[in-house]
């Protein structure tokens, strides 16, 4: 090959899938171009600004809006009697036990802190701030309950009058109580997450007005521009009068899948009949939005001597807030997976989805998928040491395979590599040169392993659709209905119709995230919109390829097999090769389409939720995290020395981006395991501001070490799987583990505060040398080096 | 309430409007100077979002007024490759590392980092992580950041891993 | 996100300064640097109905005469982290500095600014006051010095008149004999403190006796809190060694009085002053010998 060929190929190929190419949503961010949501701006625009309850549970006896009418410069003054239907119900899809009105604006009841009472529109930011607290709220407070499992009790208060319990899954298979009666060890454990808020750095925003042909038009910060249809009812106007466009988000996290501003600049659109923005400050956002749930999870797992896994029983207690909100999916999800990647040949899995005076919980990377990795993984780490094995080894006895059943009773049906991951990330954490501990540190290390599904539930019938048009000078137009979380879902769908079409990546243009001009896509959520619009890209522009690819082999004279799209040309042979351009041309001569609109319809299934069996999800994504930490044992300091997040991805669209993602994924989990909490108390919120919500900083973390294997082919496009959210799961359990390993004490409950570390360690002590003894069993499949890492740790002398 | 006249520079440009006292220097840029590349994101001077560097030194917009910027020289992130709208080497190196995910922390993130740049002192990475810890990233886990900034200060590049 | 309007005033002199500052009286507040002020403002929990906005006042650069350390008011805290005068001859002023907030924050926040907010887990107060400092007020009476350990009351709150600003603050040159330390827990970098510690150790370079410490504890009392009375008592005259550290440390431990709050319980709170006062005491201790010894 020429130098000249070898650059034209460097040139051409990059961009292609499988390189980390460039996407354009990057320069336009590193040039601080991109125009977010709260950076769009209209002549005549008001500002809206919403009033929240400062109880968690009460009655409200009465508004009185005069003053805040009063005030110059104020254009509306909302309560829930000016919302046409005061309602913004999920469709539950038949699952839920509880079927529950969520209000736009409390009415008569408010059943959290920072529930929103009252709208205002004025014509400056300041001049609504003042208005809003002009809004004269009298409450009567009623007694609340504030954790899930005293709610379920009979006399709790309740949150709402059909009662506390919102959803109830049951999955069975085999029959646990006779495997557990028979098996030769059996480990329980119960494991308690907490309340964490998304913190994107960009809080909600939007702004609403009223488009030339009478349609209201938001531009808002969302994931699922497809709550258009939720704004048009409660507005009681038709479906088509409302149109959503998606901006690229600072962030969204699962935080922006629920409605956020939407409604609210629509009320106050229709009702003043100007631009209206709305932008949350951050401790309104920290005070209001959804967050994870938190979740008690009962686990006990039985094994075999041999360490054969022979029954898992799993009864977790969501708390779901005050609303229902995604709880139902939620809760689902931790059901499906709440056993681990593991073969069970007895499982009973139960979540209990309930009420609370809490803010709602809602989806948040995971999903329900993640609390559940702190439970599995302790449980399999416990009983290897109740069993003198080695915690890979174990693992390796259990692992799920291709065939295997989950709790569900279906079978997984594409490669699980479970093993390569966890070996990876492993031997990636016992290379390199050894760091040595700061003086009086210990040290620990210790690994988890996760399962999280890709793609909406298979009883969803998802789809969704993508249209591309080459237009007349060989570029690439793409219109798909995704919003853009900053994962790169846009952009993404360039490379992939590129590798397709043989379009270079500075000559794809894709348009995004509206309901008027794009066609369905579904929201960005469920680590979605690779498989869904990632396959409806690679489907489309398949499509469109067999449309005009028997016009290049026409003119290149050569049989349609040997052609190859490629550099913006389609190649037939050696010297036989036409521009794209070209080929339009001829296209529009012989009258055929250059344009395409394609659909993908997910695979499809049936669940039962009496039985607890069926389909569920499509597919799975698996991965390991392996992480070394320095404890200071007079003050439960931790450090992360070292964290590998190894997943197995199939294949890897863009590998810049998919380190992104782990990496990234990874730190807002050793978040959410050391630092974050939404502390509460009875209800009133104690960390609403972003100096009292730690999510890390620089300093808090090493470097991740990301590992993205191509191991086993997922159902993505080109092989790939979903790895939007399965990097979050791990490194809860990683850093118990660890934990476990330096100081000899297991932690049962998250966060794993400096002050709970210390506790442990003081536990510890006081118990002695059984837990350290305990401790050491477990170290014996790893190699050398570590173990002398332990038994260095062993001979401290008391402290 | 009367508005004031302020006077400042905005990126090598004049810039004259009228604001009023409590109002941030934040709105002003945003709302006033059409900088809407300097972000919102706490009010408390904690994320860093809406870092700008005033007469080069970088502070929070959130936390200063409007008026104390008279007669001052603000760079926001639009300004750092000059107007021609060319790009600073620094944010040519974020883009090869894939130093931005949403992007809402970049423009902080780059100020911060080209303030660090201005010392002209090599840095370990360890000394970076230090410099940026006031900027809080979301999405990345800084690790890609931190690459972005290593390799421009250095100058040679990644190491291998 | 958007305070609540109030007048401005830019006054272009001290005196300007104090006559706004007592027409006003309670109604003002001064703005500084404007890091803690501006967020109360920003949240709506302070609404002002004056600010007098001192930033046009020049009080020159910070200087040494006759081994103390004068450092105007106004100088910004990242002005005093990088100055190569106050490295030289107090380097536990820069070292205390560089963990408040972030550069942000400092290249905005003043000294004077940060003193007269007596936040009692400030970095700046706790350093300053192990040294034994103090702070010239300009009031409408005049000027008088008032000794840190006057200054500071309680919770935000100082002994300083409204119309009273502080000028400029005054700490002694620490000596070659002289080791220092300062140390702090926070749950995550630039954030309030779980517990900071400032210490200062004489040690006589021949005997190697201790011959003077100074000791103080922040985050852990409404104010900053000196426990140098209990350090000299088991220290001065003495060869410290290990246990002595753990007596003195164990003292500073039963004197501090924290609150519980969201990041950490009192009773933790206690536990790491503690830890983290012995810590300092062997640190500034075995500086205290090195400087002797190079």
């Amino acid at each position: 090959m020429s130098i000249r060929e070898a650059r034209e190929r460097t040139r051409t190929e990059r961009g292609r899938v499988g390189t980390p190419a460039v996407h354009a949503d990057f320069v336009d961010k590193v040039k601080g171009t991109l125009l977010y949501a709260a950076d769009w701006h209209m002549a005549g625009m008001l500002h809206g600004k919403i009033v929240r309850a400062y109880v968690p549970s009460a009655r409200i006896l009465s508004i009185d809006t005069s003053e805040a009418n009063a005030l110059p410069g104020v254009y509306a003054v909302l309560t829930a009697k000016d919302v046409p239907n005061n309602s913004m119900t999920e469709e539950a899809i038949g699952f839920g036990v509880s079927f529950i009105d969520t209000p736009v604006l409390a009415d008569d009841r408010v059943r959290y802190e920072g529930e929103a009472v009252a709208l205002v529109a004025a014509e400056h930011p300041h001049v609504a701030e003042e208005a809003a607290e002009r809004i004269i709220v009298e409450y009567e407070e009623v007694p609340g309950v504030y954790e899930a499992v005293e709610a379920l009790r009979n006399d709790a208060p309740r949150v709402h009058d059909q009662g506390n319990v919102l959803v109830d899954w049951k999955l069975q298979r085999g029959d646990v109580e006779a495997a557990l009666a028979k098996a030769d060890v059996v480990v329980e454990g119960v494991y308690r997450s907490h309340a964490v808020d998304h913190a994107y750095l960009e809080t909600e925003a939007g702004v609403g007005w009223v488009e030339t042909d009478g349609v209201i038009t938001l531009r808002v910060s969302t994931q699922v521009i497809e709550h258009a249809r939720d704004v048009a009812h409660i507005l009681d106007l038709p479906q088509h009068r409302i149109r959503h466009i998606g901006t690229y988000m600072g962030g969204g996290f699962g935080g922006k899948e629920d409605m956020t501003v939407e409604p609210y600049l629509a009320l106050l659109v229709w009702k003043t009949q100007r631009p209206v923005k709305m932008i949350w400050s951050r401790q309104e956002s920290i005070l209001a939005r959804p967050k994870r749930h938190p979740m008690v999870m009962h686990y006990r797992t039985g094994a075999a001597r041999d360490g054969t896994i022979v029954a898992q029983d799993v009864d977790i207690v969501a708390d779901c807030g005050a609303y229902p909100y995604l709880s139902p999916r939620v809760t689902f999800a931790a059901a499906v997976v709440g056993g681990g990647p593991y073969r069970l040949p007895n499982a009973r899995v139960k979540v209990t989805g309930v009420f609370t005076n809490h803010v709602p919980n809602s989806a948040f990377r995971g999903f329900g998928a993640m609390q559940v990795v702190f439970g599995y993984e302790s449980q399999i780490d416990r009983l290897a040491v109740a069993l003198g094995m080695g915690q890979r080894e174990i693992r390796e006895c259990n692992f799920l395979r291709k065939g295997d059943l989950l709790p569900t009773s279906e079978a997984i049906d594409s490669e699980v590599a479970l093993s390569e991951t966890m070996n990876a990330a492993n031997e990636r954490l016992n290379s390199g040169p050894p760091r040595p501990s700061k003086p009086g540190r210990i040290r620990g290390r210790g690994f988890a392993c996760n399962m999280q599904p890709y793609g909406r539930a298979v009883y969803f019938q998802d789809t969704a659709s993508c249209w591309m048009s080459l237009e007349p000078d060989g570029s690439l137009l793409i219109r798909a209905g995704v919003t853009d979380l900053g994962g790169g879902q846009a952009a993404s769908l360039a490379q992939i119709a590129g590798e397709v079409l043989g379009v270079s990546l500075d000559k794809v243009a894709v348009h995004i995230g509206d309901t008027a001009l794009t066609p369905f896509a579904g929201g960005t959520f469920a680590t979605r919109q690779l498989y869904m619009s990632g396959n409806a890209a690679l489907k489309t522009a398949l499509e469109l390829r067999e449309k005009i690819a028997p016009v290049a082999a026409d003119l290149l004279g050569v049989p349609l097999d040997r052609l190859t799209f490629a550099g913006n040309s389609v190649r037939g042979g050696y010297n036989r090769s036409l521009t794209l351009k070209d080929l339009v041309k001829e296209c529009k001569n012989r009258l055929i389409e250059v344009s395409h609109l394609g659909t993908f319809f997910a695979e499809g299934g049936k669940f039962d939720p009496r039985k607890g069996k069926g389909r569920t999800f499509p597919d799975y994504t698996y991965g390991t995290h392996a992480v070394e930490v320095d404890i200071d044992p007079e003050t439960g300091e931790l450090e992360i020395i070292r964290y590998v997040a190894c997943h197995d991805v199939g294949r890897a669209i863009n590998p810049l981006r998919v380190e992104g993602q782990i990496q990234g994924g990874a730190v807002q989990g050793i978040g959410y395991a050391l630092s974050e909490e939404l502390a509460t108390d009875s209800g009133t919120k104690q960390s609403t501001l972003f100096s009292d919500y730690l999510i890390p900083t620089s300093t808090d973390i090493p470097d991740v070490e990301a590992i993205a294997l191509e191991v086993g082919p997922g159902k993505g496009p080109f092989g790939a799987r979903g790895i939007g959210e399965p990097p979050i799961g791990p490194p809860a359990a990683a850093l118990a583990a660890a934990i476990e390993d330096a100081t000899g004490v297991r932690l049962m409950e998250l966060p794993f505060t400096p002050e709970r570390v210390l506790a442990a360690l003081e536990r510890s002590r006081e118990e002695g040398s059984e837990a350290l003894a305990e401790s050491r069993r477990k170290w014996q499949d790893v190699p050398e080096k570590s173990r002398s890492i332990a038994s260095k740790r062993d001979r401290r002398p008391e402290i | 309430m009367n508005r004031m006249r302020l006077e400042f520079e905005l990126n090598g440009r004049h810039i004259t409007t009228w604001v009023l006292p409590h109002e941030t220097l934040l709105q002003v840029l945003r709302d006033e100077a059409g900088a809407t590349d300097v972000k919102y994101g706490c009010g408390e001077g904690v994320c860093g979002t809406c870092t700008i560097l005033l007469d080069g030194d970088p502070i929070n917009a959130c936390l200063t007024f409007g008026v104390q910027a008279a007669g001052r020289s603000i760079t926001t992130l639009r300004g750092l490759g000059g107007n021609a709208g060319k790009m600073h080497p620094l944010q040519r190196s974020f883009l090869d590392h894939g130093g931005a995910q949403c992007g809402f922390c970049t423009p902080g993130m780059l100020l911060a980092a080209f303030a660090m740049s201005q010392e002209g002192k090599a840095l370990s990475r360890e000394q970076i992580r230090d410099g940026l810890s006031g900027n809080l990233c979301r999405c990345t886990g800084y690790t890609k950041i931190v690459d972005a900034v290593y390799s421009n200060l250095v100058g040679d590049g990644r190491e291998a891993d | 996100m958007y305070p609540s309007p109030f007048e401005y005033e830019s006054p272009s002199s001290v005196d300007e300064a104090l006559g706004l500052l007592e027409r006003y009286g309670d109604d003002a507040k001064v703005l500084a640097g404007g890091q803690s002020l501006i967020p109360m403002m920003n949240l709506r929990l302070l609404r002002p109905r004056v600010l007098v906005d001192v930033n046009a006042l020049d009080g020159g650069v910070p200087r040494v005469d006759n081994g103390t350390l004068t450092i105007p008011a106004f100088t910004r805290q990242r002005t005093v982290e990088r100055s190569a005068l106050v490295q030289e001859h107090c380097p536990i002023l820069p070292d205390a500095i560089h963990y408040i907030g972030n550069v942000r924050v400092r290249n905005r926040g003043t000294i004077g600014g940060n003193l007269a907010h007596a936040d009692p887990s400030s970095e700046l107060s706790c350093a300053a006051l192990a040294l034994g400092g103090y702070v010239n007020v300009a009031g409408p009476k005049g000027t008088r010095s008032v000794q840190l350990r006057n200054l500071f009351v309680s919770y935000l709150t100082t002994s300083l008149d409204p119309a009273e600003l502080i000028m400029d603050l005054s700490v002694p040159v620490i000596g070659s004999d002289t080791g220092w330390a300062f140390l702090e827990m926070a749950r995550r970098a630039g954030e309030f403190a779980i517990a900071n510690v400032a210490c200062l150790m004489s040690v006589d370079p021949v005997g190697g006796e201790c011959t003077g410490v100074s000791l103080v504890l922040g985050g852990v009392s409404d104010t900053p809190l000196d426990v140098s009375g209990q350090a000299e008592e088991l220290l001065v005259g003495r060869k410290p060694f290990g246990q002595t550290f753990d007596d003195v440390a164990r003292r500073a431990q039963d004197a501090s009085d924290p609150r519980d709050d969201v990041h950490a319980s009192a009773e933790y709170r206690r536990k790491v002053v503690r830890i983290y006062a012995r810590r300092a005491l062997e640190l500034a201790y075995r500086r205290a010998q090195d400087s002797d010894g190079l």
